[in-house]
């Protein structure tokens, strides 16, 4: 799946966010205030679950976290997607095969209980878990269900005769949206688990479709930085990473075309082997395709020295490039690549193209 | 004159102070501003007149972890007006605080000392 293809599939959501791999709680704590950052964004406007859905993704982090196993850090998945008045979250991780009867009791009893029922069981496995002090995740699965006020949408995929993937989703919805007898609508398990294959296939690690605002450049700023430290050993690398990141997402902040004052787009992050690409795509006006391509083509085809070269020459003010608010940006992305830059423009209707970038660090 | 003094929790932007009769200058933290032009344009301006009026002796510090490629811009520019001391009796001293293992930030850092003429003393950091 391309980055545009990927794009098509959440473009008509307000934000998609999905990411794979390991979780620990730094992370947690940034996706959160990406969530947080989002939902106080104006574009949702969830007034009626915003206070639960923070609380909701701890607790499917936590879920994550308390399930997974060590061995197969891989597979921990977490999506979260704003589709209307919809909020979806879910989470995936690995489960032994010979533990899934044990969780299908525990989860037909959740959906089985009506509010007190479910605080009465909460205490009491409360109380469970303080003596024997093991499991915990039951305990994330019931205050999901408690939260949400909703039956837990679950899903386990067989990999092999020993793992599983346990997938656990909840929907959310506006409460002052009209139309109160539609039950909110769900993200298909299928759908989920093609989402989640496609990104184990392509190594992607993270991948956000939504408003790039600058608050948004800034969350994911603070995630990845965080996130870099422990998943890049290689300080030199982790520098460039960053700046390769922070380019790219105020690329799209500052000059993705955009009919109002959102500006929408998508950004990955795949990863393989200590080699990183970032990749981001954006409307553009097809009026702006020809020069944007000859610039991009132009930076390419010189090398690194004469790059520098032309970096100092924007600097001084010798030469005034037509794209972005000095034009260095781009220099310093053809800069930074071990590769040319990969570039494509996608003609989307009669007045806009999908402009998407990708460096390779 | 009156200083400037800029200390915010914004990842984005740098602290800054600007301070004539203390003698200090420095600029620190993060800068990637969503508007480079704007969040430096009273820096600049500030700078601009300080120049006009400077202290016997400037030492002028640069303590960036992380500046964006139009950060590096505004950040030339201040270097160009610092430039003007130079021309003076006055003393100017750029001290640019950099550690090795942050390459990119380096790497830029004397991109710019390359096309500025004003002294740049680059101080390893040491955590």
């Amino acid at each position: 799946m391309s980055l545009y293809e990927i794009f098509n599939n959440f473009k008509s959501d307000n934000l998609s966010f999905l990411y794979k791999g390991w979780f620990n709680d730094i992370i947690t704590d940034k996706i959160l205030s990406l969530s947080e950052t989002n939902i106080n964004n104006k574009i949702i406007e969830l007034s009626a679950i915003k206070k639960k859905v923070p609380f909701l993704m701890v607790e499917c982090f936590q879920n994550i976290i308390r399930h997974g196993n060590t061995q197969k850090k891989d597979v921990g998945f977490f999506m979260s997607r704003n589709i209307g008045p919809n909020y979806y979250i879910t989470s995936g991780n690995g489960i032994e095969n010979a533990k899934i009867d044990e969780l299908k009791i525990k989860l037909e009893k959740i959906n089985s209980l009506n509010k007190d029922e479910l605080k009465e069981y909460y205490l009491e496995e409360m109380n469970k878990d303080a003596f024997n002090n093991q499991g915990g995740a039951g305990l994330g699965l019931i205050e999901m269900a408690r939260k949400s006020g909703q039956k837990l949408d679950y899903h386990f995929f067989k990999i092999n005769n020993e793992y599983s993937i346990f997938y656990v989703q909840i929907n959310m919805r506006n409460k002052e949206e009209n139309s109160p007898t539609t039950p909110p609508g769900k993200v298909s398990f299928q759908n989920v688990i093609n989402f989640h294959k496609n990104m184990v296939d392509n190594n992607i690690l993270l991948t956000y479709q939504g408003d790039f605002s600058q608050e948004t450049v800034r969350s994911i700023y603070r995630m990845i930085e965080d996130n870099l430290k422990q998943e890049i050993s290689d300080s030199v690398k982790n520098s460039v990473v960053s700046h390769v990141l922070v380019e790219q997402l105020q690329n799209i902040s500052k000059h993705a075309y955009s009919s109002t004052e959102l500006k929408k787009g998508i950004f990955s992050i795949t990863g393989k082997e200590n080699s990183y690409t970032i990749s981001s795509g954006n409307y553009i006006l097809k009026e702006n395709v020809p020069a944007l391509n000859n610039h991009l083509t132009h930076l390419n085809s010189i090398n690194k020295d004469e790059l520098k070269a032309l970096y100092q020459k924007v600097l001084r003010g010798k030469h005034k490039p037509e794209f972005g608010d000095f034009g260095l940006g781009l220099i310093d992305l053809a800069r930074e690549s071990s590769n040319p830059i990969v570039f494509s423009f996608v003609e989307e209707d009669k007045n806009l193209s999908f402009f998407e970038i990708s460096v390779k660090i | 004159m009156e200083k400037i003094i800029i200390d915010n929790n914004h990842d984005d932007l740098p602290k800054v102070i600007l301070d004539k009769e203390a003698n200090i200058f420095e600029i620190s933290g993060k800068s990637f501003p969503e508007n480079a032009i704007e969040f430096y344009s009273p820096i600049i301006k500030w700078i601009k007149e300080y120049v006009e009026n400077p202290n016997q002796e400037t030492i002028f510090k640069i303590d960036l972890d992380y500046f964006s490629s139009s950060s590096s811009k505004k950040i030339f520019e201040i270097l160009l007006e610092l430039e003007l001391l130079t021309e003076t009796k006055k003393n100017i001293t750029v001290k640019w605080f950099f550690e090795e293992s942050n390459d990119v930030v380096f790497k830029r850092s004397k991109d710019i000392q390359e096309v500025v003429n004003v002294p740049i003393e680059f101080i390893e950091k040491t955590k």
